[in-house]
């Protein structure tokens, strides 16, 4: 007869005596290296808010790159607004000229209400007659006297431009001669204008007192008069009333 | 203390996931068990201490890669046979894998194995205590059918399942149980008066 597989008097009796156990160390030592072993993955457990550092540290760096360039374009340094200003020094553009493509651009960058427009050019919507073509022309007039009358656009252009030759050419020069000339071989009003607004109340002073001295007194007069039209409150010198007095 | 109802396999894949609780409650399932499987195939209860530590860190270490694949006592089982036939193999010992297959005849070649002078059924029969006759027969067990036996007792394993795990036919671990237990039988009736 084959024996069984399974024998319950023989189980029962192993188990009955079966009373073997392990060490208590050894229980507590093994538990204690089941807890130590999942330790380190509950401390790498981030805290729910540390998940949201990255996005955040990008969006505040976005914000901050932002706001930094709309800083720099409402307040531009300092050169770089220098650097603006004289450029149309530089030009030879006449200042209507210039104008004219701003005002037939509406869409230009220098419109304040295109796009916000820095300190600078935040004031250069004035009218064009009651601002100075130039800073070299703005600071040409603090220096001419009070009673002096500011002319016109194109005459202070042209007053600007004599002014410019009277101080590079040697006085006596070239200038002075064609002063000297000019008046008498053209004869007339409007040439004797023109050519006084192109030079400075004293060299066309001078110039009229030279043509007085060599006796032609009454195209001294004339000259003295069209003067008078363009610098009607300049200070005549008290030698050239005693040359012209009659 | 309420009794977890979860089942081993459960409770294993809850410490893979980090609750350490769930690993106290199979601990405390298998502790015994796994104790008994080491201390009655080993020369003394040191090494079998020092077994049993290693077979339960290398289910520590194991955790995350445990998968309910098969019942968790025949992979338990399965890391203590291993971690046996390392110690055996370091003592020089021919591990039960190693012995040849027995199949399911009378002559079993296991059955020619002669156990240890001091564990002759004479000697056990002189002991007063029936269980401990038992236990110790249990030691007097050639190595393969002692295997079978404890796997059965203290693992629960079916027949199939020792076949598995010891890498044998389902015949062969099928015999060696029931010598195992014939064997067994036999000490008792001739220890009955």
């Amino acid at each position: 007869m084959t024996p069984p597989v399974h024998d319950h008097d023989v189980s029962k009796l192993y188990h009955e005596g079966s009373a073997d156990e392990p060490p208590a160390a050894l229980d507590r030592a093994i538990l204690k290296a089941a807890r130590e072993n999942i330790a380190p993955a509950r401390e790498a457990r981030k805290p729910w808010w540390l998940r949201f550092a990255l996005p955040l540290q990008l969006a505040l760096s976005a914000v901050l790159v932002t706001m930094l360039a709309l800083t720099v374009d409402r307040n531009p340094p300092e050169v770089p607004a220098m650097t603006e200003r004289t450029k149309p020094q530089h030009s030879p553009v006449p200042a209507p000229h210039k104008a004219a493509p701003a005002g037939a651009d509406p869409a230009a960058a220098e419109s304040p209400a295109a796009s916000p427009a820095p300190e600078g050019r935040a004031r250069l919507p004035a009218p064009i007659e009651s601002r100075p073509s130039s800073p070299k022309a703005d600071r040409k007039a603090e220096a001419t006297p009070a009673a002096i009358p500011v002319p016109g656009p194109s005459e202070r252009a042209s007053a600007e431009k004599a002014a410019a030759e009277d101080a590079a050419a040697p006085v006596g020069g070239q200038s002075l001669e064609a002063a000297r000339t000019e008046p008498a071989a053209a004869g007339a009003a409007p040439a004797a204008n023109r050519a006084a607004v192109a030079r400075s109340p004293s060299a066309w002073l001078a110039a009229i007192e030279r043509l007085a001295g060599t006796g032609e007194k009454t195209a001294a007069r004339a000259e003295l008069e069209a003067f008078r039209k363009v610098y009607p409150d300049y200070p005549l010198p008290e030698r050239l009333e005693k040359l012209l007095a009659p | 203390m309420e009794e977890d109802s979860r089942t081993d396999e459960q409770l294993m894949l809850a410490y893979g996931e980090g609750c350490a609780e769930a690993f106290e409650v199979l601990y405390g399932r298998w502790r015994r068990q796994i104790y008994r499987f080491l201390v009655r195939q080993c020369d003394g209860a040191g090494t079998a201490d020092e077994l049993y530590q290693d077979v339960w860190l290398r289910v520590v270490n194991a955790r995350r890669q445990y998968t309910a694949a098969a019942k968790f006592s025949t992979w338990l089982f399965r890391i203590a046979r291993n971690r046996l036939i390392d110690h055996w193999r370091s003592e020089s010992r021919k591990p039960v894998a190693e012995l040849p297959e027995a199949d399911d005849c009378e002559t079993d070649p296991l059955d020619n194995v002669a156990a240890p002078d001091e564990l002759q059924p004479e000697k056990i029969m002189e002991r007063k205590d029936r269980v401990r006759l038992v236990v110790g027969a249990v030691e007097s067990l050639p190595d393969a059918q002692r295997e079978a036996f404890l796997l059965h007792e203290e693992g629960g394993l079916t027949i199939d399942e020792i076949a598995m795990l010891t890498g044998v036919g389902h015949e062969t671990a099928k015999s060696r149980l029931r010598y195992a237990m014939a064997r067994l039988r036999a000490l008792l009736t001739e220890c009955r008066p």
